[in-house]
């Protein structure tokens, strides 16, 4: 195991809360919040109670001014994305005129919890990284109290630039909270987290440092696309297959060539390590640590970019295992949302006016169309089947019109979005699953109910995801 | 600007075609204001309605006899022009708009081509001072917008031929649903680039998959569209099919010869456009963009000569209106295969001679048919170019009858103790004089007028049963069609008779059970 000097576990899991409280986690609706949510709340329900209709009305138009906006934002992102290539790439003849003496020293962090399976198979991938061994230090980050793990850190032969480190138990038990404590053990010029079940191109590091050396130094994240090596398992990971398409490979890079902050993906992000360090490293109260990373950071002049190299994942497809990770995902956002909103003037000064649209676009926008999602999908159904009196007075001509544009319009153009995702990757046979879409929506659905009130109950616990379930290492052709 | 301007000042380039596009139209459209264009009228008439008609929007008023998109197309223009106080003049501003992006689409291409700026020029001056174009556009006419359409649909194919990119593959598929919207029989042109993009993607590992995805990806825009379109039809009006039972319920035979139009009308369009199709289509080509385009043209013209009864009842046998998509096909194909052609040669290039022989073959054969149809007149041009220019633009109509019908509804419907009449218009261009008779009222009253109108008199009963008394009648069509479903009717013939239109005013109405 690590000899290095240790850091204070304390100090590590609470630096965020100790230097930046403003912007952590631990408390996830500050008494300001409260007071304004519960304001909003008694406004509402006067104006019900005096002019129910009319705030029905207005509540109504002003979510199918949301959606339209919001299916036109996403749509005009990924046309962006389609009509010119955003994310850097490099052939491998330009990778290979690298120096390697010249290569900057490299830390990769792997978070471990219950991992014992996929360890050998993680070690194996990791050591054929295209990157000189000098350079590269292999943090296996593992729990305390993870017995199993450990043991079967112990019983392998690792190559020498795998440094096993054990995590002192404390709370939270999160894996921001690990890769912290590893963080602050790095000397390295750069950082890259990788999850246990991933499989990096080869080269992705020497992409990186080729992209952090023609970008300008404003740009200290680089974001690595993501997809499955198990898309073709079922039918909920093939939707899977397709979102992640549709996020990684067009969503972000539209989104970074907006100059907006981007909510990173939880793993594949490369870093210039001084930065982060800096920030006080990733918050360990927030369940999507990657995506308040990635907001924390641009409000701090830090931008990301995306490098076109694949890390290649595991896609979840039980359904009730995906539903846990999905709310654990809204949850997250939820946290992050609400943490950058604590002073929504200072975070306008701090993203301008792009920035904060694209935010909220982008954090809360996906979480209104979640929640909002259900609701309208049943007055559509009941309006087709049994016309009740209610629906009518709520829909004017006005919001109508907006209301058809949504449903046929705005509906169709995620479907599209999810067709050009498996289509821009050349996956042909998941294009017509592609078109079930809406289904997996609803499942995101109930996924982000269960994450509010898992909000207000435990807004602190990781639903851990179990990896190794779905069949082999190597690519699923 | 040359060749080797910034991607910036070719940009600027686009945006100034698209303005000079634009500009001439409107100068064009201003000096033909008279006139108007049935299709086009009736696309701004229903998205007038769909506006003001019940005091607020209803998109069940767009109307189902006439492809939809030219509708929803005119709504927002036609709520603009509402404000400037002058509906009709959303006609030019569709025309312009439409010329102008058919401008910007080809520009954009002819940038991509590198060809020199005197053939980016000349091109784009064929495209949009031709007659055919030209005066679709100065009318406001649904027809621009095919042609942008078309345009699109080839410019995105072309791209997508060579580079393989989505996002060609992507604009390709949204222009076709725009075109079949637009024109139905535009159906067959999407199933040619169906078929093309489709031997086109097998290849690599999986090829039929690669194909099954790649013709998903392209055919659900339009499946979905048209799918929404019936369902509509199926709603709204009680009959999943009742636009195409509209559309093509007309005389199914052309008033002249089918096949020598058929063949004869692209060329009068475009007179080298089977040439150029021949050039881009043989093997080897050196590149697949162009030779998609000469398969659109021709996949344009050959279902005329196997179903002329379908496209004959598109026009009511006229072979200009029923033939219009394949002479927009011809024109636009026409500037992009004339470009692909400039562009593959240099001057003094020595595959010039050899491979323009068959070339050269079709185009004089082209040029002799061309002279001996026109010598024997067996098919009449629409207008001349210059005509065109000072606004004698072709398919234009004069409404002055239409506008003092309008007028003469309108006055009857303000007239005191009326509020509450209506008036029944049957016959065509009823939508045409219901237009002007709401746009005579709409400054005074509020709401409009009750006007109904049927755009046919194969449906008898449905109007004559819902007459009361105190409405106004107005058959603009042959009355004797009506005698006997008016039998039962007592109506008093209106003094003011406009050429052979008929209008009454309901006495007394009772409904003898059949």
């Amino acid at each position: 195991m690590s000899h290095r000097q240790q850091p204070d576990i304390s100090d590590v899991s609470l630096r965020v809360l100790r230097d930046r409280p403003e912007e952590c986690a631990y408390i996830t609706v500050t008494g300001p919040q409260k007071i304004a949510i519960l304001a909003a709340l008694i406004i509402l329900a006067v104006f019900a109670a005096l002019w129910g209709c009319e705030v029905l009305v207005v509540l109504n138009g002003a979510a199918m001014v949301f959606y339209v906006v919001h299916s036109v934002w996403k749509f005009w992102l990924v046309w962006r994305s389609l009509e010119h290539k955003v994310e850097l790439a490099y052939s491998p003849e330009e990778l290979a005129a690298l120096d390697e003496q010249t290569l900057p020293t490299y830390t990769i962090q792997v978070p471990l919890y219950r991992e014992a399976e996929v360890l050998p198979v993680l070690v194996e991938c990791l050591d054929g990284l295209d990157y000189p061994r000098e350079k590269v230090t292999v943090q296996l980050l593992m729990e305390e109290d993870d017995v199993e793990t450990i043991e079967a850190c112990r019983s392998l032969d690792l190559p020498p630039q795998f440094e096993p480190i054990v995590v002192p138990d404390s709370e939270p038990k999160t894996k921001p909270k690990a890769c912290n404590y590893g963080l602050y053990q790095s000397d390295s010029d750069l950082l890259v987290i990788f999850d246990a079940e991933d499989r990096p191109e080869p080269d992705q590091l020497k992409k990186a440092v080729a992209a952090f050396r023609d970008l300008p130094d404003d740009i200290t994240i680089l974001q690595a696309k993501l997809n499955f090596y198990n898309q073709r398992h079922n039918l909920l990971t093939k939707w899977f297959t397709g979102e992640y398409s549709v996020w990684f490979d067009l969503f972000l890079p539209g989104l970074t060539a907006a100059r907006s902050p981007i909510p990173l993906g939880g793993t594949s992000n490369h870093f210039k390590a001084d930065h982060l360090k800096e920030l006080g490293g990733w918050d360990p109260f927030n369940v999507t640590e990657d995506c308040d990373l990635g907001i924390r950071m641009h409000k701090h002049g830090h931008h990301a970019a995306m490098i076109d190299s694949t890390t290649w994942e595991e896609a979840n497809g039980e359904l009730f295992s995906w539903i846990r990770q999905r709310s654990r995902w809204v949850k997250g956002y939820l946290q992050t949302w609400l943490v950058h909103m604590r002073r929504p003037l200072q975070l306008f000064g701090q993203l301008g006016a792009r920035g904060f649209f694209n935010f909220q676009m982008t954090i809360g926008g996906s979480l209104l169309c979640f929640l909002l999602n259900p609701v309208y999908w049943l007055m559509t159904a009941l309006w087709f089947t049994v016309h009740p009196a209610f629906i009518s007075p709520i829909f004017p001509p006005v919001i109508l019109a907006l209301g058809t544009f949504c449903l046929f319009i705005g509906n169709f153009v995620f479907v599209y979005l999810a067709v050009a995702g498996c289509a821009n990757r050349g996956y042909w046979d998941l294009v017509k699953h592609s078109v079930l879409t809406p289904v997996y929506w609803l499942l995101m659905s109930i996924g982000a109910y269960k994450a509010v009130i898992q909000l207000v109950h435990n807004p602190h616990y990781w639903e851990k995801t179990d990896h190794g379930q779905f069949g082999g290492t190597s690519l699923d052709e | 600007m040359n060749n080797q301007t910034s991607p910036a000042g070719r940009e600027l380039e686009c945006w100034i075609a698209f303005a000079l596009a634009a500009a001439i139209v409107v100068i064009v459209g201003m000096q033909a204001a008279p006139l108007v264009n049935w299709d086009g009228l009736s696309a701004l008439a229903h998205a007038y309605d769909v506006l003001f008609r019940d005091g607020s929007v209803n998109i069940a008023l767009l109307g189902f006899v006439e492809p939809p998109a030219s509708v929803i197309c005119y709504i927002p223009l036609v709520a603009i022009a509402h404000l400037l106080g002058n509906v009709e003049i959303a006609a030019v501003m569709f025309g312009a708009l439409f010329m102008g992006i058919a401008a910007l689409l080809t520009a954009r291409l002819l940038v991509r081509m590198s060809l020199p700026l005197y053939a980016r020029i000349v091109l784009l001056g064929l495209l949009v001072l031709h007659p055919l174009t030209l005066s679709y556009a100065a009318l406001g006419s649904p027809v621009i917008l095919l042609l942008v359409a078309v345009l699109g649909i080839m410019k995105s194919i072309m791209s997508w031929s060579d580079d393989g990119h989505l996002r060609d593959l992507i604009g390709c598929s949204l222009y076709a649903a725009l075109a079949v919207l637009t024109r139905y029989e535009m159906v067959f042109v999407v199933i040619a680039a169906a078929g093309y993009i489709g031997s086109r993607s097998y290849r690599g590992e999986a090829p039929w998959q690669r194909i099954e995805g790649t013709l998903i990806t392209f055919l659900l825009p339009v499946a979905y569209f048209s799918a929404l379109w019936i369902g509509a039809n199926s709603i709204i009006m009680g009959d999943a099919w009742y636009f195409l039972k509209h559309t093509f319920g007309g005389p199914d035979i052309f008033t002249q010869n089918t096949f020598v139009a058929v063949v004869v009308l692209p060329l009068i369009a475009f007179p080298f456009i089977y040439a150029l199709a021949y050039h881009e289509a043989r093997p080897p080509g050196p590149g697949h963009g162009p030779a998609a385009v000469s398969l659109l043209v021709m996949s344009a013209i050959i279902p005329p000569l196997l179903i002329p009864g379908a496209y004959a009842s598109l026009g009511d046998g006229k072979i200009w209106p029923a033939l219009c998509s394949i002479t927009i096909m011809a024109v636009g194909g026409g500037v992009l295969l004339a470009a692909a052609f400039l562009s593959q040669y240099a001057p003094g290039d020595t595959k010039l001679t050899h491979r323009l022989r068959g070339t050269v073959v079709v185009a004089i054969l082209s040029v002799g048919l061309l002279a001996t149809v026109r010598v024997g007149g067996i098919v009449s041009p629409p207008t001349t170019h210059i005509d065109t220019l000072r606004g004698n633009v072709a398919f234009g109509q004069e409404a002055s009858a239409e506008r003092d019908l309008g007028e003469t509804i309108a006055g009857y419907l303000v007239g005191p103790g009326r509020e509450d009449n209506r008036a029944v218009v049957v016959g065509w261009p009823g939508f045409a004089v219901a237009f002007f008779a709401r746009q005579r009222v709409s400054p005074l009253h509020r709401p409009l007028p009750a006007i109904e109108v049927y755009p046919e008199s194969r449906v008898y009963r449905e109007p004559v049963e819902r007459l009361q008394p105190g409405d106004l009648l107005v058959i603009l069509e042959d009355e004797r069609a009506w005698a006997s479903a008016l039998a039962p009717v007592s109506m008093t013939k209106l003094p003011r008779e406009l050429g052979s239109w008929q209008v009454y005013q309901i006495r007394t109405y009772y409904w003898l059970a059949p």
